[in-house]
């Protein structure tokens, strides 16, 4: 009994706190109980507790289902960047609510209305899928509430966007370029070394795959039409879903086709895994091009030696913050962070952190309107720029190159890289390259 | 309910049936994807002694030579006087002290069911007890040691079957004479 | 039984002149005319067949002794998987550094029997927790309540999975790590082959275990009629026990061998689930027996389309097919009036 006393009394007052706390920050917006709670929120709160005000960031990311990696490097990194500034911008204090996308679009948009409409986000940031992207835009456009730097990147974002700059404008920025932009690494990287003389194709065959999504789609006809224009022929292009693990078929009508390089990408890990280890199972000796495969921090204990020789495009943690970084981050989460998700996330939520900074100096107050402004004024137009990131030495903003960033040496550029025994090594472009292609012996 | 002087009221009916007390349902509830060596075999499914289940076996197949013959064929696939038989030898198998059995002329010819209720006569004859519920009233009392009629429920009368046979109630309630 | 279903008065010719036949002798001629043109095919068609199979297997022995459409089979698999890697995570550290060549034969081994071993525990408990508890209440709507119980149980593995051990894939990159073996030109992989032998001895012996065990007859006999086997003196439950038993450890034993395939994490059974229910669906529900032969034929149509279509069709074309056999056959390639785990 006097435990179950006790046990209530605990309760009671616990539930007293709660009340006084909510009263306490004397907002009038209703307090719905969210899932997600921010870190340290009465904590922060507290000293300055009179001139504080709140306002909700929303982080978008596919935290669970088959993404549900790469969603937790993500919030990982972004939860890093604002811890750096203790969720606190001005005199605002900052509260996250995590959308979930699940990496399905219509859950994506589903989860990003909800978190206006019921959380009252007033911008977001922060992103991976494209097809998620395409379909936040719509919700974005119709709330008016400006997100920033998602990831996702095939070019339908780019039709949407000019299509109708004034209402999607809202989807202020991609994190990453269209496919387009980057995969002439890879065709360069192919070409240069055939004109070495160090990859001696007995056939022009290239074999293609991509998940079945906008990526996929997009990056396989990024790098069709480009190997087409230097004198590759596409003899094979498939698309598969994100539970797709047996590629034996395939790979058997591959080494029918004779195909000397395959070429492709699934934000899916075990799917890109899976095809990794068939492909060296089978005996194929064709260069492989597995776009993404380093996407995730811990891939090679899933491919082993399989991966050896294969081609992707991932930036590393060159500079000594960019290691300490790395260092930080998995002694707090105990995973090894990839440089594209966690990496990139980290210097966009650091960006987007100046971003609300501006707004609040130029407006002087934070709401879903000043914040775009800042992107209408300053992103756009390349005034504003982030130059202090881990990953690319300069992310910027051009009238020509929206709402892509500006792709080139010195700005955001993707090196391409062989793997050896887990680690890659720069291959291209030629002036920051570690070492030279090899063909897989 | 006691058998034995035990208490089976309560008991689950696989319990029932391992004490000793077989049954044949007026449905059969044969197994039909088995051949019928199998759907014997489960009948015996209680039985660790394999001797037993043999000599248990050779006596079905020797009260129904049918049974042998279409040993391997499926018992899904048989006419309904072989369904009969199989469903008694099934339940012969664990060697029950009493059997019982449930209409076993329902649906069968004649000739099949001349057949029928002269192998129950047999297994008897051997010493099993047989507790027999049917509505052919005539063949019945021909073959039983003892009878009871039950009109509503309850015992109206009782008797050999032979004195039932000639009682003036039962000729003019059941055999129409 | 009316007389056309009487086997010894039908014609031999007719006899096997049938739909299911006729199908099964096409897919055969197929497979092995295209063994010409391609090996691969032939021996992929084996190898992912005997993956399916193994997991049909069991959905289908749920569902032709309890019925019982069992949608939380996919995380029986889920659960295999995990515990194989939680198991040979260490034991792989030690036969890695060691130099002997049995050990890493053998490495593999104590995680996927454990993972059996837990499978087994983990659908016993399931029976005596969740379906002996709805038997005791009510059989009403059976086949609906207990889809509802499963899908409802999948969800809380599958989210207890994450909570407790997080949405990070467990995975490796091979069970054995030794040089591809070459088998009519085909380089195949150790883990496939080896994969390929688990689920063929698994399946001759649970196929000896169904026909020739007094056990596994009894199990039969519960699938066809329930009262009967209650006259022999089956226990009802105790064939219950079993055999959600058994097809939770085929489960956990498929997902702990293909562990190098599919990484384990909270939906990992997801995908193999679905195949599964292609397999059971086209073969008729609760025919074990079909259902192995079913797990071929689908690995069978799943190659075939991935190699002469598009990869993008692999899901497509045995829907298709399925369709197109319940048009003709609407229950099922091996379904039939009889209703029974194993037909003779």
């Amino acid at each position: 009994m006097s435990i179950g006393i006790r046990r209530s009394l605990t309760l009671a007052a616990a539930l007293a706190l709660m009340v006084s706390a909510c009263s306490g920050s004397a907002t009038p917006a209703p307090t719905a109980v969210a899932p997600t709670v921010g870190p340290s929120t009465g904590a922060s709160a507290a000293p300055t507790a009179a001139a504080t005000q709140e306002i909700k960031i929303g982080i978008s990311g596919p935290f669970t289902g088959g993404n549900a990696l790469t969603g937790t490097e993500i919030k990982n990194a972004v939860t890093m960047a604002f811890d750096a500034v203790n969720w606190t911008v001005g005199n605002y204090h900052i509260t996250p609510v995590y959308i979930d996308d699940q990496s399905d679009p219509a859950k994506g948009a589903a989860a990003y209305e909800q978190a206006i409409v019921s959380q009252k986000i007033i911008a977001g940031v922060s992103g991976w899928h494209s097809s998620v992207a395409v379909a936040q835009m719509e919700i974005t456009a119709k709330y008016k509430v400006p997100h920033f730097f998602a990831l996702g990147a095939a070019d339908t974002i780019n039709e949407k966007w000019a299509s109708d700059k004034a209402k999607y404008g809202y989807w202020t920025s991609k994190g990453w370029p269209v496919p387009d932009k980057l995969v002439v690494g890879y065709v360069e990287t192919l070409n240069n070394a055939v004109a070495a003389g160090d990859f001696k194709p007995t056939t022009k065959n290239v074999a293609l795959f991509g998940e079945d999504t906008d990526w996929g789609r997009t990056v396989v006809k990024a790098l069709k039409s480009q190997l087409a224009a230097t004198g590759w022929t596409a003899t094979d292009e498939d698309y598969f879903g994100q539970a797709q693990t047996d590629f034996t078929g395939v790979i058997a009508r591959y080494k029918n086709h004779d195909v000397a390089v395959i070429a492709g990408t699934t934000t899916f890990p075990d799917s890109l895994s899976a095809f990794i280890k068939q492909i060296d199972d089978a005996g194929l000796k064709s260069v492989v091009v597995a776009d993404g495969l380093g996407w995730l921090g811990d891939w090679y204990k899933l491919t082993g030696s399989s991966s050896d020789y294969v081609i992707d495009q991932i930036p590393g943690w060159t500079t000594d913050a960019a290691k300490k970084f790395a260092t930080d981050y998995q002694a707090k989460f105990g995973a090894m962070p990839s440089p594209s998700a966690a990496g990139l996330s980290y210097d966009y939520a650091n960006f987007f952190i100046k971003i609300l900074q501006t707004a609040l100096a130029d407006s002087g107050d934070l709401t879903s309107a000043s914040i775009y402004k800042v992107a209408q004024d300053k992103l756009w137009t390349g005034q504003l720029k982030y130059t202090a990131g881990i990953i690319m030495p300069s992310y910027d903003y051009a009238a020509d190159s929206l709402p892509d960033m500006v792709v080139g040496s010195g700005h955001f550029t993707f090196p391409v890289i062989q793997y050896h025994g887990g680690e890659g090594t720069v291959i291209w472009p030629g002036d920051i390259a570690k070492g030279k292609f090899e063909l897989k012996p | 309910m006691t058998f034995k002087g035990q208490d089976i009221t309560k008991l689950p009916p696989h319990l029932i049936s391992q004490l000793g007390i077989g049954y044949v349902s007026e449905s059969l509830n044969l197994f039909p994807a088995m051949s019928i060596y199998e759907n014997l075999l489960v009948g015996a499914h209680t039985v660790k002694d394999k001797a037993k289940v043999k000599s248990q076996m050779d006596l079905v197949f020797e009260l129904f030579p049918r049974l042998l013959e279409r040993r391997d064929q499926l018992a899904g696939t048989m006419s309904g006087g072989e369904r009969k038989m199989l469903a008694i030898g099934r339940g012969m198998m664990p060697a029950p002290t009493l059997m019982l059995v449930d209409e076993p002329s329902l649906g069968l010819a004649p000739i099949p069911t001349l057949a029928t209720f002269d192998a129950l006569k047999q297994l008897s004859a051997r010493g099993t007890t047989i507790l027999l519920v049917e509505q052919n009233v005539n063949t019945t009392l021909r073959i039983v040691d003892r009878a009871y009629v039950l009109e509503q429920g309850a015992v109206a009368l009782e008797g050999t079957g032979e004195q039932l046979l000639h009682d003036s109630h039962v000729q003019e309630a059941y055999l129409g004479v | 039984m009316t007389a056309a279903t009487n086997l010894r008065q039908v014609p031999l010719l007719r006899r096997y002149l049938t739909f299911t036949w006729i199908t099964l002798g096409l897919a055969a001629v197929i497979l092995v005319l295209s063994a010409f043109n391609s090996p691969s095919l032939l021996v992929n068609t084996l190898v992912s067949g005997g993956m399916w199979a193994m997991m049909a297997g069991g959905l289908a022995l749920v569902f032709g002794v309890m019925n019982i459409p069992n949608f939380a089979h996919g995380e029986l698999f889920m659960l295999g998987s995990l515990t194989a890697s939680l198991v040979y995570g260490p034991i792989r550290e030690l036969t890695l550094s060691s130099k002997s060549d049995v050990l890493k034969w053998l490495g593999p081994f104590p995680g996927i029997l454990v993972a059996c071993a837990v499978g087994f525990v983990a659908g016993i408990i399931l029976e005596g927790s969740v379906f002996r508890q709805l038997r005791k209440r009510s059989r009403e709507s059976w086949v609906m309540n207990t889809f509802l119980l499963t899908a409802g149980v999948s969800v809380i593995m599958q989210n207890t999975d994450m909570l407790v051990f997080g949405n990070f894939p467990r995975g490796i990159s091979r069970y054995w790590d030794f040089k591809p073996i070459n088998i009519l030109g085909v380089t195949l992989a150790v883990d496939r082959l080896m994969v390929f032998v688990i689920a063929m001895v698994v399946i001759a012996a649970f196929a000896l275990f169904l026909q020739k065990t007094r056990t596994g007859r009894a199990m039969r006999a519960v699938s066809m009629d329930e009262t009967g086997a209650q006259m022999a003196g089956i226990s009802l439950n105790g064939v219950y026990r079993l055999t959600l038993g058994l097809s939770s450890a085929l489960a956990a034993l498929a997902g702990a061998s293909l562990l190098w395939l599919l990484p384990a994490t909270p939906t990992v059974g997801q995908a193999p689930l679905l195949v599964a229910w292609y397999v059971v669906i086209l073969a008729g529900l609760g025919n074990v027996q079909g259902a192995i032969i079913g797990g071929f034929l689908v690995a069978m149509i799943q190659q075939f389309t991935a190699y002469y279509v598009s990869l993008d069709w692999v899901d497509v074309v045995p829907t298709a097919f399925i369709i197109l056999v319940l048009l003709f056959k609407p229950s099922g390639l091996f379904g039939s009036e009889v209703k029974g785990v194993w037909e003779q």
